[in-house]
């Protein structure tokens, strides 16, 4: 039930799909001649304002708890849907969590150079996800379609991502069960200038305590900004908190994963159009106290 | 001609006495001696500004906590005949609950969603270097409070919590279904969530009896028991008849406009169904009324009757109060007692010095000096119009606040004795008074229209300013998020050409050709703006040839005159 506008030449707009959850076919080629070719979005028909105002009611749709979770619909190749005679048998977790993704950049980044590790996009904004939904599915197709000796394969055919629509700060342990992620990125969040507003930020003390929740202890979390105070700030409150330690930015250096997290996202790009600092700062999940 | 008394919004027992919070002052009961005393007189703004909310009391009745309006946080010391403040703190937000922890320590939760542990007494201010941060600095980062240890923060209201009996735990609850465990006093190590709420979670108990109990309850249709320390749900209750037959107070309402853009919901609301049951939940035409039935359970408590544990709620602005038996035998559902009441409740406590007894404070201003607003008013109440001058016998009926309860060990409830009832009404002249006008105007029910969810009011950031959408069909569309899914469609010139400058850009900055209008409208109005403005000089100067030569002349006789003071003063000066 696609959407779509064709002016006189038949040429077709790239404009916003209505691919919703379930992205590609099956691999290996189309099944019948009736699936259409889905085209990578374009960003400019997804615009939507940067901010979001987190505390108020937003028409979101999240499970009452981690196990309700259908993750079928993200990751196919990973979940079978829960049917009658069916029990959910994958092992699989997902384990990585983007939160604030914006327009995917870093899980698309990531995706191909960690195919067996399943990475969770989150983001407030309908219309932001719903871009990143349909390059997700786009993507997926592409890849599925290329001919099987095509050196433009890339591994996973990124099979092993997706994004969901939620507010993090309120829903995360909605969606993650305790300890269940490995990694958490804050990438060039929304820095709330306004003294007023640090409330909102998505550092914040009590916040810590959430991801602590969801994050396993060796776990680790990224952040990433280009905005001094903010990156003072987010680094004063998980310093000083007694869950997280910080990881000196020495022992990441080589870190393939850091590096994308400072160049993949459209923020960072943007950043470095404009010759701007990036500010990085790193921290690991310690163990619980034992009392 | 007396004036009618502030209804007691909060009530509190220790061990041989109780506490009443009426208006911004307190007042002590000792039911075994009939003694009542009460804190120091204030003026009706007083009463007003400082309108107590939260009291928690020491187990040994010697130390008071209370929490108003103002947000200043007012610690009292009891003594056999007296009240007597002991300091104030202020906190940062309203707060939502007070109770004492461990150590003497007070522990409180506002309504934004933060808990924080306060001494008894302020810490001593020594390093007078560092000063204090602004309170604006506090809002922003809860951390930095010198007075109180921040435990833990929910990005939601906290509407209640529990620090367990064995003080190493601590329960909160809060709007967005959640309810969390987390340590005490290390309360930023969570560990877990109690999930299936539907709705907001708005009242939390562990019965002393029982302390991997815990019950909780607010917006849903029943009150769930849970073995806490396993997370796993032992059964629900099915609290929802018992309740709505009761309800009297309704939360204010909402108007929704057909066609704005803020409509989500498909069908409106229906208004007098034929449901008889149903009249006084439905909002009249053109309003809507918050989700959840207007149930908000505000109170969990039990009591020890004979062995047993009752279990004793009310739900907010309903005028009844339930109890049913908890037995750790959950296979089938318990009877839930209700014992009607002539008004709202708006609080209860367990008399402890009179097992099987407890106090009720009932608005008995609703319904007789205010209501629930009509269509046309967005307020939160209506003063109901009264016709000539007080009556002794309408103060008389304002001043029945008070009113004891017999709790029998199969949890059925009844009005107790007189006798007991006389006690308690002893307290009522003692009670600060104020105006039916204030009396009518005070807002007893907060949580109605606050905690619940608003169906069709939810912000969806895409609904900003929609890019009309011609009216020939599409009608689909109509509803959906205009950025990104109205962009594509091709607009015909006709189309474009009636819409105005601003909604063009906006098509332009999405993608749609506008061709060449947006610059065409431009010169336009280019041209005409240097039109204008010649015009208007052309009208000046003709106005001003026409005047002939006054202007100049004018000007320099006021130079003139200057001259001459000058050199006046100059003489003077001289």
């Amino acid at each position: 039930m696609s959407k779509r506008s064709r002016d006189e030449s038949g040429e077709m707009e790239a404009g916003p799909s209505s691919a919703v959850a379930s992205p590609s076919p099956a691999p290996g080629g189309l099944s019948n001649g009736e699936v259409a070719l889905l085209k990578v979005p374009q960003k400019r028909f997804y615009r939507q304002r940067a901010h979001a105002n987190v505390f108020i009611d937003h028409e979101l749709d999240y499970p009452k708890r981690p196990e309700e979770m259908d993750w079928a619909t993200h990751y196919p190749q990973f979940f079978t849907s829960p049917s009658a005679d069916e029990t959910p048998t994958s092992l699989k977790q997902v384990e990585w969590a983007d939160v604030g993704c914006g327009f995917g950049g870093l899980l698309m980044a990531l995706a191909p150079m960690f195919p067996e590790t399943l990475m969770l996009g989150m983001e407030i904004r309908m219309s932001v996800t719903k871009y990143v939904t349909d390059r997700i599915a786009a993507t997926r197709q592409a890849q599925s379609l290329l001919p099987t000796d095509s050196s433009e394969h890339q591994p996973g055919g990124y099979q092993n991502v997706s994004v969901i629509r939620a507010n993090s700060m309120k829903h995360m342990p909605n969606f993650f069960a305790k300890g269940q992620l490995s990694k958490m990125f804050f990438l060039f969040p929304d820095p709330h200038f306004k003294n007023r507003k640090h409330k909102a930020r998505i550092i914040t003390t009590g916040l810590i305590a959430e991801y602590a929740y969801v994050l396993r202890p060796g776990g680790i979390l990224y952040t990433v900004t280009d905005v001094k105070d903010l990156h003072e700030w987010m680094a004063h409150h998980l310093r000083a908190h007694p869950l997280f330690t910080p990881i000196p930015n020495e022992e990441l250096a080589d870190d393939p994963i850091l590096e994308a997290a400072r160049t993949a996202t459209e923020e960072g790009k943007k950043v470095e159009r404009n010759k701007g600092d990036k500010w990085v700062a790193c921290f690991r999940r310690k163990e619980d106290p034992e009392d | 001609m007396s004036n009618p008394p502030f209804p007691p919004v909060a009530l509190a027992s220790s061990s041989s006495s109780i506490i009443v919070a009426a208006g911004a002052s307190l007042h002590v009961l000792d039911p075994s001696s009939s003694t009542t005393f009460s804190s120091p007189q204030v003026d009706n703004k007083a009463h007003q500004d400082g309108f107590i909310r939260l009291v928690t009391v020491s187990d040994d009745g010697k130390i008071v906590v209370t929490l108003g309006d103002d947000k200043v946080l007012r610690v009292w010391d009891l003594s056999e005949r007296e009240i007597r403040l002991r300091h104030t703190r202020t906190a940062v937000k309203r707060g939502s609950h007070l109770t004492f922890g461990p150590d003497g320590s007070i522990i409180l939760s506002d309504k934004v969603g933060d808990v924080y542990s306060y001494p008894l007494d302020p810490t001593p201010v020594g390093d007078h270097t560092k000063s204090r941060p602004p309170m604006y600095s506090l809002v922003a980062d809860p951390s930095q409070n010198p007075d109180a240890t921040y435990l833990l923060g929910h990005v939601s209201m906290v509407n209640s919590h529990i620090v367990t009996s064995d003080s190493k735990w601590i329960i909160t609850a809060d709007r967005d279904e959640h309810i969390r465990i987390s340590r005490y006093p290390k309360s930023y190590v969570i560990d877990k969530f109690l999930f299936g709420h539907d709705g907001f979670v708005s009242a939390i108990h562990i019965p002393s009896a029982h302390p991997s109990i815990l019950l909780s309850a607010g917006g849903d249709p029943s009150l769930r028991i849970w073995d806490w320390p396993t997370g796993a749900l032992l059964s629900k209750v099915d609290i929802w008849p018992s309740i709505l037959p009761h309800r009297r107070v309704r939360s204010h309402l909402r108007r929704y406009r057909v066609g704005s853009r803020k409509l989500k919901i498909d069908t409106p609301p229906a208004t007098g169904e034929a449901d008889g049951e149903e009249t006084f939940y439905t909002a009249p035409e053109g309003y809507i009324l918050p989700s959840g039935q207007g149930i908000c359970v505000k109170k969990i408590q039990s009591i020890q009757v004979g062995g047993q544990t009752i279990v004793l709620f009310f739900s907010e602005g309903a005028s009844a109060i339930h109890s049913f038996v908890f037995s750790t035998d959950q296979s089938s559902q318990p009877v839930v007692h209700t014992l009607p009441l002539p008004h709202p409740v708006l609080d209860f406590t367990p008399i402890t010095s009179q097992p099987g007894q407890i106090l009720l404070s009932l608005d008995t201003a609703w319904g007789v000096l205010k209501q629930n607003p009509g269509p046309g008013t967005e307020g939160r109440q209506e003063a109901i119009k009264r016709e000539g001058p007080v009556t002794k016998s309408e103060v008389e009926a304002l001043e029945k606040l008070l009113v004891v309860l017999d709790v029998a060990v199969d949890g059925a409830l009844s009005e107790s004795s007189s006798n007991s009832t006389a006690t308690f009404s002893a307290l009522v002249p003692t009670l600060p008074t104020t105006s039916f006008k204030t009396l009518s105007n005070l807002n007893l029910y907060p949580l109605l229209g606050v905690l619940p969810r608003w169906p069709g009011f939810e912000e969806d950031e895409d609904s900003g300013p929609p890019v009309p959408v011609p009216a020939a069909g599409d009608d689909a569309t109509s509803v959906a998020p205009t950025m990104g899914g109205g962009a594509h469609r091709s607009y015909t010139p006709d189309e474009l050409e009636k819409l105005n400058t601003k909604q063009l850009g906006r098509l332009k900055a999405a993608g749609v050709d506008v061709g060449n209008l947006l610059v065409q409208r431009q010169k336009k109005a280019k041209e005409e703006n240097k039109k204008r403005l010649k015009a208007e000089l052309e009208a000046k100067a003709a106005k001003a040839a026409s005047e002939g030569g006054k202007p100049p002349p004018q000007k320099r006789a006021k130079v003139d005159e200057k001259k001459k003071d000058a050199t006046e003063e100059d003489v003077a000066n001289a």
